[in-house]
């Protein structure tokens, strides 16, 4: 059955060219985003190889369950896959990450080397593994076709061989279609996804098939007691090892790396992938159990990798057996075509593209993918190279094994890089190579001396691992998983507590572990200060992208930002960081990187100076909240002021007016003492009576201006403040009476009547003596002035009320219209009334008693008299005990004044 | 026949040493202690000319000249006034004062402006 296989097999990859192809018009685009969620967790289950397919089985029939952990592993990694994928997915899409050697890389202060050290060894890890699957279906086919056993010499014969270039034909074609490695390829991914599919459903039919036929079988009851009670062949160790490594390798194989992060591009699929996929690793494994169970009626001494195929041929006829092979090809293609695919772009941007960058050329965008092609044929061609040459004869479980235990190396740095800004370059690059060096001792070192040297260990026992893993205690696998691990943690660990990090590094670093901070590209900090021509970043752009891509993200650039390159000769650091995300798609982190520092004239800002910029942009937001607050106090400073200065202007004119009067009232005097003298001096037949009356009222006048200068004079004191009171213990009725004994004599005279009706005994206070008689001289002489001009009255009373002295001063005169009781304590009243009687006093009296009452805490005031007409002045004296108690109530009332006002 | 003076000023020094000068160089005087009375005065007495004191109470000395002015026979006014301002003093000529003076002001130069207003062809 040769060549219906032959057809079958081409038939079957004819298939997938179709369906690549289908999925990849851009007609597909609606169908593509439809099923996208489960496109996505289908494509993940490309870590079921054809190991999965061919080699559980054969780990089933030989050793019962263990084979599960190999899936429980990724099982319990998508329980985290939420927090991780996504901030995978993020990371991807702001700093233009296309395979995990980027994302170390980026991680790592955009270091090439790191990128390097990432693909060489993933290289290492993974060919080996792509050169099973190609054995896998190579043996395969044999078996089917009952070819006989392949001999090495005869390589056209080799289906594996066509396989293979169709595989490279096929990676080439639909994974390297963009320049953009990161870009999600639909016609790739709806394969891969079928790829799932089929394998699946082959299993499912396959099982259900092999379940039929065992279930008729006599010996399945003591088949199922014999799984049951066989003992496990590996130790718990182990079993945790394989766990471990498992999982670590579904977070870190290159192929999971590509379908779960590059050839994502939503969180909705993470989100439907968290169910999905573990649910399609159990569907594949139910089906195991009864080859499992059936291996063990059926099984004699067969090459158990193919156990499925003959088993199926055996029970359930020829065209159940090629049902089961096309699921095992589409396994092992899958597998075949994402680690190409994913190796090759590593390849390609680290070892290539690093050469492409020095080139003079105007664009090698052309240059770049014949690389990335280049690189995928050369994977192919070695992975074939070692299954053809080497002819690794270990089963496809182990062989699987070891590749996950290279790639769980690279678990350590990857998380760090992650999860812990302290994780640096120097560990990470340390830290893996020790890991593998270790690796590489356990696993590969006792193969190729059992195959090149295999005396080597014999007289040299102590190099042996097998000697080194059971002085542990431990199979081969778990010393090599649990000791390169350990000594891998510890190392990152320790140097990245020591040693001082770049620049680049710590950005970096706090770029990918905060990732979320920083949500979209244009949203991060720009970490240069510097700025470019347009020219340059252009022709950049043009040389990697080429002339026609270049021209649309720019286009689409300046249309989003509303730029105009012509009237913007040099961009800014956002489109600086802009070109450099565009660059790191297509030629990497690191080189991009380089390219950009190229044209850019730029400082590189410590991780300080971001953390500050990011602050700032804060701070800015917050200060033009800040500055339209100022603006409008200012506003009504402004105000304030403008009050503050009409009112200063009107205590100036206040203050022109107060002189101006005074001088007023000083010339009146004076002009009637300047013309009696002169009259006196002129008037030579003068008659010496009235030479005595000019003389007299001369000195009359001198005493008034001399009265009325004190009297300018106090209330300047008053006023200014600089006149002090010299507090005395004071007995009011005496003060009171003195100060009436003076205006006895005067009422006699005037014929007014004139009580002061002190009936009670007065409490003594603290007071300026001669200032309280001033007051009392003032009111009183008021009084007698106004007071009618016959049968006048004045009375003074005073008595004490709440520890108030209250005196008041009483006349029978016209009275003061109610509108005026408050003005008549302005200085010169009367003269701005001049309607009113012209005072024969200074006008200032009633100010300075004003000032002096309020300096003793107490207030003054014009009342209605109990009998009007008539004009009634009260003042008030708090008493007080000290001198101390004045100045507290002064003080408060200050205060008092200041929050009033 | 003497010239009649009418002297207004609320200061009862200053107008009684005004009138026992104005006396002693031969005027006929009356005396008047505010604007009111002043008014009555000159309907009463028509003097040739009045010696006027501005800030008085009731009418002040502006309102004064301005109705002394509007009378048929209108006198002579000098302002006496203790107001010194340049705008009190133009204030004072725009109401039609013949003179201004400041007190405290020179009898002898208020004697000079008085003969010469009442002569004004000397």
């Amino acid at each position: 059955m040769l060549w219906p296989l032959i057809a079958i097999a081409l038939f079957y990859l004819a298939f997938l060219f179709g369906a690549a192809w289908l999925f990849e018009r851009p007609q597909a685009q609606k169908l593509n985003q439809k099923w996208a969620p489960y496109l996505y967790s289908l494509s993940l289950a490309v870590f079921c190889t054809a190991w999965t397919f061919y080699g559980s089985i054969g780990r089933a029939v030989n050793s019962g369950l263990d084979f599960l952990l190999v899936y429980l592993g990724p099982t319990l990694v998508m329980l985290l896959w939420w927090p991780i994928g996504r901030k995978l997915l993020f990371l991807k899409q702001t700093h233009g990450i296309s395979t995990l050697a980027d994302f170390f890389a980026g991680r790592y202060g955009k270091d090439v080397r790191m990128g390097r050290l990432l693909a060489v060894l993933s290289l290492i890890g993974i060919v080996p593994y792509i050169s099973l699957q190609i054995k896998a279906i190579s043996e395969s086919f044999a078996y089917l076709a009952q070819l006989p056993a392949q001999s090495n010499s005869y390589i056209w014969g080799d289906p594996g061989l066509y396989i293979t270039l169709i595989m490279a034909i096929f990676t080439m074609l639909f994974g390297t279609r963009y320049i953009q490695a990161n870009r999600p390829k639909n016609g790739l991914i709806a394969t891969i996804a079928a790829e799932s599919l089929i394998k699946l459903l082959a299993f499912m039919l396959v099982g259900i098939a092999a379940a039929y036929a065992i279930i008729d079988s006599e010996s399945l009851g003591e088949a199922v007691q014999q799984l049951a009670s066989a003992p496990p062949t590996y130790r718990a160790s182990e079993w945790m090892a394989i766990l471990v490594v498992s999982g670590l390798a579904f977070l870190l194989l290159p192929r999971q790396f590509q379908m779960g992060v590059v050839e994502n591009n939503s969180e909705a699929n993470i989100k439907k992938s968290l169910y999905l996929f573990p649910l399609y690793l159990l569907l594949i494994n139910l089906f195991v159990l009864p080859f499992a169970l059936g291996g063990s009626i059926l099984s004699a001494g067969q090459n158990s990798d193919y156990f499925i195929l003959s088993f199926t041929r055996a029970t359930s006829g020829e065209g159940m057996a090629v049902l089961a092979f096309l699921g095992g090809l589409s396994a092992a293609t899958s597998m075949i075509i994402v680690s190409t695919l994913a190796l090759g772009n590593m390849l390609s941007t680290y070892l290539f593209i690093p050469r492409l960058t020095r080139s003079k050329d105007r664009s090698v965008a052309g240059s770049i993918l014949a690389a990335k092609r280049w690189a995928i044929a050369l994977i192919l061609l070695l992975a074939y190279g070692y299954y053809h040459f080497l002819n690794p004869n270990s089963q496809l479980v182990s062989l699987g094994m070891v590749s996950f235990v290279a790639m769980a190396q690279f678990a350590p740095a990857f998380l760090g890089g992650l999860y812990w800004r302290k994780g640096n370059r120097r560990a990470a690059f340390t830290a893996i190579l020790t890991g593998f060096a270790l690796w590489f001792y356990f696993l590969v070192f006792p193969d190729l001396v059992y195959t090149y040297s295999p005396g080597l260990l014999a007289s040299n026992p102590w190099w042996s691992p097998a000697l080194v893993a059971s002085k542990m205690n431990f199979s081969l696998l778990t010393a090599a998983v649990f000791s390169s691990l350990s000594t891998n943690i510890l190392v990152y660990w320790y140097l990245s507590h020591r040693g001082n990090t770049k620049v680049t590094e710590q950005n970096q670093a706090e770029l990918y572990v905060s990732a979320y901070k920083f949500r979209k590209y244009s949203e991060t900090p720009s970490l240069y200060q510097g700025s470019a021509a347009f020219p340059d970043i252009e022709s950049l752009l043009i040389k990697f992208l080429g002339q026609s891509q270049t021209r649309q993200v720019l286009d689409a650039y300046s249309l989003e930002q509303s730029l105009d390159w012509n009237k913007e000769p040099v961009v800014d650091s956002q489109m600086i960081s802009f070109a450099e995300r565009l660059l790191s798609e297509v030629i990497g982190p690191a080189s991009a990187k380089i390219m950009i520092g190229s044209v850019v004239q730029r400082e590189e800002l410590s991780l300080g100076e971001v953390v500050n910029i990011l602050q700032e942009s804060q701070k800015i937001m917050e200060l033009n909240k800040e500055l339209s607050q100022r603006s409008k106090q200012l506003k009504e400073a402004t105000q304030d002021l403008k009050a503050a200065n009409s009112k200063l202007v009107e205590f100036g004119h206040l203050k022109d007016e107060f002189l101006y009067t005074v001088t007023h009232e000083l010339r009146t005097p004076l002009a009637a003492i300047k013309m009696q003298a002169e009259i006196i001096h002129d008037d030579e037949e003068m008659p010496e009576a009235d030479q005595q009356q000019f003389l007299n009222n001369i000195i009359k006048d001198c005493d008034r201006l001399t009265r009325l200068i004190g009297n300018v004079l106090d209330l300047e004191k008053f006023e200014s403040g600089s006149q002090k009171l010299s507090l005395q213990r004071i007995n009011v009725n005496n003060l009171i009476a003195e100060v009436a004994e003076a205006f006895k004599a005067r009422a006699l005279k005037e014929a007014v009547d004139f009580k002061a009706d002190i009936s009670t005994a007065l409490p003594t206070t603290f007071a300026d003596a001669d200032r309280i008689a001033q007051v009392l001289t003032n009111l009183l002489g008021n009084a007698f002035k106004h007071c009618k001009s016959t049968s006048g009255k004045v009375r003074l009373s005073a008595y004490v009320l709440d520890r108030v002295l209250k005196i008041n001063i009483t006349d029978n005169g016209p009275g003061i219209p109610e509108q005026d009781w408050e003005l008549v304590f302005d200085k010169f009243y009367q003269v701005r009334n001049q309607t009113r009687k012209k005072p024969s006093g200074s006008g200032l009296g009633l100010a300075i008693s004003k000032n002096i009452v309020q300096m003793h805490g107490g207030q003054i005031w014009v009342e209605q008299a109990p009998k009007p007409p008539g004009t009634r002045v009260c003042f008030t004296l708090p008493l007080y005990s000290t001198p101390q108690a004045l100045t507290e109530t002064k003080k408060e009332a200050a205060k008092l004044k200041s929050t009033l006002n | 026949m003497p010239s009649k003076i009418l002297i207004v000023d609320d200061e009862i020094n200053i107008l009684m040493s005004l009138e026992y000068l104005l006396k002693r160089k031969g005027y006929e005087v009356f005396i008047a202690r505010n604007g009111q009375e002043a008014l009555t005065l000159s309907q009463e007495k028509k003097p040739h000319l009045v010696l006027l004191d501005i800030m008085m109470p009731d009418v002040d000395g502006y309102a004064v000249c301005e109705k002394l002015k509007a009378l048929r026979q209108p006198p002579k006014v000098i302002f006496l006034s203790a107001k010194s301002k340049k705008s009190d003093i133009e204030k004072g000529y725009e109401v039609g004062a013949d003179q201004y003076m400041i007190k405290p002001f020179s009898t002898r130069d208020l004697v000079t402006e008085i003969k010469t207003l009442l002569n004004p062809s000397l």
